[in-house]
């Protein structure tokens, strides 16, 4: 069950109905939620809802047990046993084949002849997601940052809330919990912001998303050699399609829960306009790199323990990164890729304190510059194998002409690509599109446009959410 | 005082005006976009897909050919020398219809048959419907098993009646989720279409679109010379007509051998007996078009040596002896073209090259037209009045 899909619109109206019905009984609005929650989760396997439960489980009973001790070291026994059962689930069902083969490939690369067995492990949906999530709770228990909840079933929905359960945003708990305890009513403003986010959500997902992904699919998938010029073109559309298909579920899934009376986290804040690595990692999939950096950057050492360690920190961070989206080496890949680019721009514009200044032309050049080292980036993220990279930069630096297949993606890339970027520029990232000049007059037009565009021009084929499979 | 009250009351009107904005405009949006499909969209041919648009065609003028089948006869059969030598054997000009189709399964076109027959009955009197020998046998579906191919579920669309979903929510073998979703389907073809040309045919319109745009910027790129004509570095395209749903690029064509190889490993290794042709979907679809006037020829389409190899087991060779009578018990032939096949004929192995299509389909004439005169029955309409008699009365 996708936001883009009948079953759902049914859901949500239904649990929209009855919790606007059951408005100021709070504990009453969170049952339904939970419930909607469940079968949002079990429409697409009902067995992994034990997953779901056991994970909720554990972190609630570790989190009381935190608190009830003062003893140092019980807590933090509590805490590895949470991190213990959080990773260790997602290893089993992200990297066990992965870790398997690997090991199974270099064994014989030794000469050693290895036959190990892999298992038919299915992915749990959005495991990645929502074990973070849980596990954070856990840790902030334990660093004293937020009380624990004693009511289970908030609890539970913390976990499992719809809008973000399977691709995101991550949640922290103080930002979430103190939303779920309160009595809550949707303002207008929200209703009006929720409805924006859903429509903006539907055109980045099902118009620029998917009608790019079929593009991007046959250039991926072919096995017929490419030119350069279609290659680049199909790295750029990939470019286009991650970032609508999957800001456009975090927008649907904030304006969802706007509906609801909920805020969630922004997740995305225009990161083809960054001017640097990292301005990029502060603009793109802002939840999990603010996760990464709060659990795993800083806790390393941040960049309190000179140069040398600041530099490995960066890089251990993004290579597992890079392996929270998929058990795959071209993931590593580009999470190194990211380390190594973060380190050359800290090393260069911090370290060594090299400035251009406030400089106009060179901020618009460093857009470029940046999009252009993202759009590198996604060329790993996207390829099959690492075989099929070193194939399209070969063909690019070397066959750099454009033949009548890769022509055809200029029209597509120019219409949804270029529209969707000319768009997020005017709106500035505005959750309220109302505050943007010039919406008095445009507005109106805006939305009118983007409705056709979304009911006549949406990808006939439903795809899955590229997010899901994280 | 009153100065005041004007300007308020303008502010107001203003105020209203803006918010109604809201509704009219994408109303008004909307109403372009449905006069700009009805005025389009309804008179093009293309409009109207396979049975659909055979129905228009039949309606028009008399078919004496039908065929029937998947993929494999979209691609084997040219109808255009199928009526060269039926024409010129008859003195008379002969109209044949190819409705091989990928991914089609016995249900939809015995339902596309029928909706044939009904649209125009005397334009297919004594009409003769060739079905493939997929591999050896034809489709042996039962109305209890699919009615659509997963690869396809939205083809039958155009060819459910009313009366053929509750039949379908009856017998039909389909997941919970599927029969839901064509139910949902038909309402939406057979009634929202009345309702609203432009949202029904949403996919026609994008498509329009995409291929207009696309068309002027290959045209704009090639003026400033950023692209060349030539598909430079891509290998010759496949010997393969990409008709009903064949893929002839060279990836698809991979897959397609990949395929054929992996299921006629599955059916080496999984052969179950097809013995119950009664039970068919197929004895059905004989019956129907026996009952109209028509007539049934089983007809052997060229296939590969991988997909031959699982018809050779004597579990096969018996389905066949069982089939071949049945077939006679149902007045129906079996022609087997003087065509020898070699695996490069067919690319995917699957299809058989476009540049061979006319050869083959003049075999298939040929060896028709050669039956007819054995048994003394005209090769088309008529079928053979005394032989169908005997049968009825079996």
């Amino acid at each position: 069950m996708t936001f883009n899909s009948w079953e759902f619109c049914f859901l949500f109206i239904t649990v929209f109905i009855s919790y606007y019905l059951l408005k100021f009984k709070p504990k009453a609005q969170n049952l339904i939620l939970l419930i909607a929650s469940y079968i949002f989760y079990g429409a697409w396997d009902w067995k992994f809802l034990c997953l779901l439960f056991t994970s909720t489980a554990v972190d609630y009973c570790v989190a009381l047990k935190i608190t009830k001790t003062d003893s140092e070291r019980q807590r933090r026994f509590y805490l590895i046993t949470s991190c213990i059962y959080n990773l260790g689930t997602l290893c089993f069902f992200k990297y066990f084949n992965f870790f398997i083969e690997s090991a199974e490939n270099l064994a014989n690369l030794l000469g050693l002849q290895v036959d190990i067995k892999t298992l038919n492990i299915i992915l749990p949906l959005g495991i990645s997601f929502y074990t973070f999530q849980s596990m954070s709770y856990a840790i902030d228990v334990y660093r004293k940052k937020i009380v624990p909840l004693k009511n289970p079933l908030d609890f539970a929905l913390y976990i499992a809330f719809f809008p973000q359960l399977v691709a995101g945003p991550i949640e922290r708990a103080t930002h979430f919990i103190p939303q779920l305890i309160q009595p809550r009513s949707t303002t207008s403003n929200q209703y009006v912001e929720g409805a924006w986010l859903i429509l903006f959500g539907l055109f980045k997902k099902i118009v620029v998303a998917d009608n790019l992904g079929i593009y991007v699919d046959e250039v991926f998938s072919s096995s017929d050699p490419i030119s350069g010029g279609s290659a680049l073109l199909a790295i750029y559309a990939f470019s286009f399609q991650i970032y609508g298909d999957f800001s456009g579920y975090s927008d649907m899934a904030r304006g969802l829960a706007k509906l609801l009376g909920f805020e969630l986290m922004l997740n995305f804040n225009r990161p083809y306009l960054a001017v640097n690595p990292s301005d990029f990692w502060r603009r793109w999939h802002i939840s999990l790199s603010t996760w990464l950096r709060d659990y795993l950057y800083i806790p390393l050492g941040g960049n309190r323990h000179g140069q040398f360690n600041t530099y490995r920190n960066l890089m251990l961070t993004m290579l597992l990164g890079g392996l929270w989206h998929g058990a795959a080496w071209t993931f590593v890949l580009w999470g190194a890729y990211h380390g190594t680019i973060l380190i050359l721009h800290r090393w260069w514009f911090i370290d060594r304190n090299v400035s251009f200044g406030a400089n106009q032309v060179w901020h618009y050049l460093s857009i470029v510059g940046m999009f252009h080292l993202a759009c590198f980036g996604w060329l790993l993220f996207r390829a099959t194998s690492v075989e099929q990279v070193g194939k399209m930069l070969v063909a690019m630096t070397t066959d750099f002409g454009l033949d009548i297949a890769g022509a055809e993606i200029v029209f597509p890339l120019l219409f949804f690509g270029g529209g969707l970027w000319c768009l997020e520029w005017w709106l500035d990232n505005a959750d309220d599109p109302r505050t943007r000049p010039g919406w008095d007059r445009l507005g109106v037009w805006v939305c009118s446009c983007l409705l056709l565009v979304v009911i006549f021009l949406a990808a006939p084929e439903r795809r899955q959410f590229l997010y899901f499979q994280f | 005082m009153p100065m005041i009250k004007a300007t308020q009351i303008r502010h107001r009107r203003r105020i209203i005006a803006k918010r109604f904005a809201w509704i009219y405009l994408p109303v008004f949006f909307l109403a372009v976009m449905e006069v700009t499909a009805r005025m389009s969209l309804e008179h093009q041919p293309e409009y109207l897909f396979w049975y659909a648009r055979a129905e228009q065609l039949v309606r028009s003028k008399k078919i004496d050919y039908i065929f029937v089948g998947s993929s494999r006869v979209a691609a084997a059969i040219d109808t255009k020398s199928f009526e060269r030598v039926l024409s010129s054997h008859l003195g008379q000009p002969v109209t044949a219809l190819n409705m091989g189709m990928g991914y089609s399964t016995m249900a939809e076109h015995f339902l596309g048959l029928r909706n044939l027959w009904s649209a125009a009955p005397h334009h297919l009197q004594g009409t003769t419907i060739f079905i493939s020998l997929e591999t050896g046998l034809p489709y042996h579906d039962t109305w209890q098993t699919r009615w659509t191919h997963p690869d396809r579920p939205r083809l039958i669309n155009s060819l459910l009646k009313f009366s053929d979903l509750i039949h379908l929510w009856q017998t039909s073998g389909l997941p919970f989720q599927e029969k839901l979703n064509l139910s949902q389907q038909y309402f939406r073809h057979k009634h929202f279409q009345k309702v609203s040309v432009a949202l029904s045919n949403r996919e026609s319109i994008r498509d329009q679109f995409l291929s207009n745009g696309t068309t002027v910027s290959i045209k704009l790129l090639k003026q400033t010379g950023l692209v060349s004509n030539k598909q430079r570095s891509h290998p010759p395209t496949p010997d393969l007509k990409p008709v009903g749903g064949i893929r002839n690029d060279v990836s698809g064509v991979k897959q397609a051998r990949d395929l054929a190889i992996k299921l006629a490993d599955l059916e080496l290794q999984n052969q179950q007996p097809i013995r119950n042709w009664d039970r068919t979907i197929l004895a059905d679809l004989v019956h129907f078009v026996t009952k109209h006037g028509g007539q049934v020829v089983f007809f052997e389409t060229p296939i590969s040596s991988v997909q031959a190899h699982p018809m050779q087991t004597s579990l096969r060779q018996t389905d066949r002896k069982i089939f071949e009578e049945k077939a006679q018990a149902w007045c129906a032939i079996i022609l087997k073209p003087r065509f020898v096949t070699h695996d490069s004929y067919l690319p995917d192995l699957w299809h058989l090259s476009s540049s061979l299509a006319p050869q083959f389909t003049d075999a298939l004439a040929e060896v028709f037209i050669e039956h007819s005169n054995k048994t003394d029955s005209i090769p088309s309409t008529a079928g053979n009045p005394k032989q169908m008699k005997n049968c009825s009365d079996k």
